[in-house]
């Protein structure tokens, strides 16, 4: 099964995102902030990351920067979910390293799509 | 020389005496003219003929008799051994002429006074000058100096007193450094010294505080001009300042209101930033629990229409409102002028398909709109995002206003000079009187009835045309349909 980490401040909506990406048949781990789901990172790995930006603590971009110091996860395909919609947002989202940038409100569908994009294909 | 002076005959005497400029005149002891030259007629207009033997305090002016006669007492009573004055006359014409007299008293063999002889230099075009510069600079407020090559004041007008409250005698002597505030005093000397270093006639103004008698300062600005000798040496500088401080007071308000004003846009910036970004997580709330419902109806096999309906009523406004943050945020950014605009080549037509193919897949109704292609296509030079934003809200528009009726039409035309995009539908139009308002932010036409808008879209539209050099126009008929026509020189 595929593991996801999400990583969003927001209780309902992490909780809410969960359960729909559930419903597609991931398994979902979640985190309340970035330096909770640094920690995670130390001990499992999962498939793929999706992250908020504007978090209290580290915020996304941070977040994304931290992972990318790790050899180990570094490589893990990451996904910002966010509100932060402007150009030069998204721009900086993909220049540090994310594979999709979606922004919210977002349709579970399209959120999948970028998953199923981008989670390394087993063969 | 002897013999020079015997061989001037009388003749050639009388020529000289009548064509010198200044009057030349003898008295006898009770003051009537005994001898006057031609210049008397030219200065007074009386024939000399007329005067001689009549008394020359006839022809003072009435106010200046008395005074006359006091200028004279030290030479009659032989204090003096001449006198010199000036005085006014009265022409024949009733016009004041100043004379300035000089004149010594004739004597015979014994020693007795027999009349007075002397000169009248008409000095009244002198006089008129005198009285225009002393006008000049006792009434203007401007304030006029002549200073030494140092700074050192030679000359000040009356004016400094009004401006500064020192009397002219209290700067006379001083250094005009003296009197600059001293915050100022580093840039005006080193503004001196350039000046005089440059040896150009005229400097630039300078504006600074001088330091006024009660302490307190007032702003000048100063317009200096070198004093040049025929060497070439710069000896002096005359200066002409104005007391500025109204203008120095409205520059600072400026300053601090348009401060005040970035401040406060700057602020509305970031609120309209924040509470943006803020609205999209309740929203992808809303949006993820709508899913989750719907999912769980259709698991339990209830998918009644009126649930379906209110889902899809749900979603639709999610959608409503999520395009109105994204245009308020783009409204922001427009007034803020922080649109990044770039210019680059690419295909026109493939962005006008795809943007009708993604307009049409989002309408309710099934219709779909005909492109027409006029001229060979080119590549364009303008920003593709902006440009499919104009082209999103175009086609928006179109499909909007005209439910139930035929489906918009697009003509793309190419020609040498310009790129023209048409976007034509035949819904309900806008109204005359309401045409010059479309591009305004948040306005809506009074026909818009239950169509939903959020009133930006043509404002961002407009703004997005404008920042990439094109133009845009349209007609329309109320009841018949708008005809938009964007255009890009090229």
């Amino acid at each position: 099964m595929t593991t996801l980490l999400l990583i969003e401040d927001d209780q309902v909506l992490r909780e809410n995102t969960r359960d729909l990406l559930e419903v597609f048949g991931f398994e979902c781990l979640v985190a309340q902030r970035g330096e909770a789901g640094l920690d995670l990172l130390e001990y499992i790995k999962p498939d793929l990351i999706i992250c908020d930006v504007m978090m209290p603590g580290f915020d996304g971009y941070q977040t994304k920067q931290e992972i990318n110091k790790d050899p180990t996860t570094r490589k893990i395909p990451f996904i910002f979910l966010t509100g932060k919609s402007a150009t030069e947002d998204i721009a900086y989202g993909f220049a540090i390293g994310a594979c999709a940038y979606i922004i919210k409100p977002f349709k579970i569908k399209d959120l999948v799509d970028a998953i199923t994009t981008h989670i390394p294909k087993t063969i | 020389m002897q013999a020079d002076h015997q061989t001037i005959s009388y003749g050639q005497y009388k020529f000289i005496i009548d064509n010198v400029n200044d009057i030349i005149f003898q008295t006898d002891s009770l003051g009537n003219w005994t001898f006057l030259n031609r210049s008397w007629e030219r200065a007074m207009k009386y024939t000399v003929e007329d005067s001689l033997r009549t008394p020359f305090f006839n022809y003072l002016h009435p106010d200046d008799v008395e005074k006359n006669y006091q200028l004279f007492l030290p030479l009659m009573d032989g204090s003096k051994a001449y006198c010199s004055h000036e005085i006014r006359y009265l022409s024949k014409d009733q016009d004041v002429i100043w004379m300035r007299v000089y004149a010594v008293l004739l004597k015979n063999a014994e020693g007795v006074t027999i009349g007075t002889s002397g000169t009248l230099c008409d000095i009244t075009q002198e006089k008129q000058n005198q009285e225009m510069i002393a006008l000049l600079s006792n009434n203007i407020l401007d304030i006029v100096a002549v200073h030494e090559i140092d700074g050192t004041y030679k000359y000040i007008s009356p004016s400094i007193f009004s401006a500064t409250g020192y009397q002219e005698a209290d700067l006379i002597g001083r250094s005009h450094f003296d009197f600059v505030l001293p915050e100022d005093l580093e840039m005006i000397k080193k503004y001196h010294t350039n000046l005089i270093r440059s040896k150009v006639g005229e400097g630039e103004n300078v504006t600074f505080r001088f330091v006024t008698k009660s302490g307190g300062y007032t702003w000048l600005e100063v317009v200096p001009k070198l004093i040049i000798n025929d060497l070439g040496d710069v000896v002096g500088l005359v200066t002409s300042s104005r007391v500025i401080d109204v203008r120095k007071k409205a520059e600072e308000q400026l300053i601090i209101s348009s401060q005040k004003e970035r401040e406060l846009n700057q602020l509305k910036s970031s609120f309209i930033n924040m509470a943006s970004h803020e609205f999209r997580t309740p929203l992808a709330i809303i949006q993820s629990s709508l899913e989750l419902v719907e999912l769980s109806i259709s698991a339990s096999k209830d998918d009644s229409k009126p649930t379906k309906k209110h889902i899809n009523h749900i979603y639709h406004e999610i959608d409503r409102l999520n395009s109105l943050i994204d245009d308020v945020l783009i409204t922001g950014k427009i007034e803020s002028e922080t649109v990044v605009c770039s210019n680059e080549l690419f295909d026109l037509v493939d962005l006008v398909k795809s943007a009708i193919t993604v307009i049409e897949n989002t309408q309710p109704d099934n219709r779909k709109s005909t492109l027409t292609i006029k001229g060979n296509p080119r590549q364009i030079k303008a920003d593709p995002v902006l440009m499919k934003q104009v082209l999103y809200n175009l086609l928006t528009n179109a499909f909007k206003y005209s439910v139930g009726k035929k489906p918009p039409q697009v003509l793309l035309s190419f020609t040498p000079n310009e790129i023209k995009i048409s976007v034509r539908d035949f819904g309900i139009g806008i109204p005359e009187d309401e045409g010059r308002k479309i591009f305004t932010a948040f306005f809506r036409a009074s026909n818009a009835g239950q169509v939903k808008g959020n009133g930006l879209g043509m404002f961002i539209t407009n703004k997005f045309i404008e920042i990439q050099n094109g133009n845009i126009v349209f007609q329309s008929l109320k009841g018949n349909g708008t005809e938009f026509v964007v255009s890009f020189p090229q």
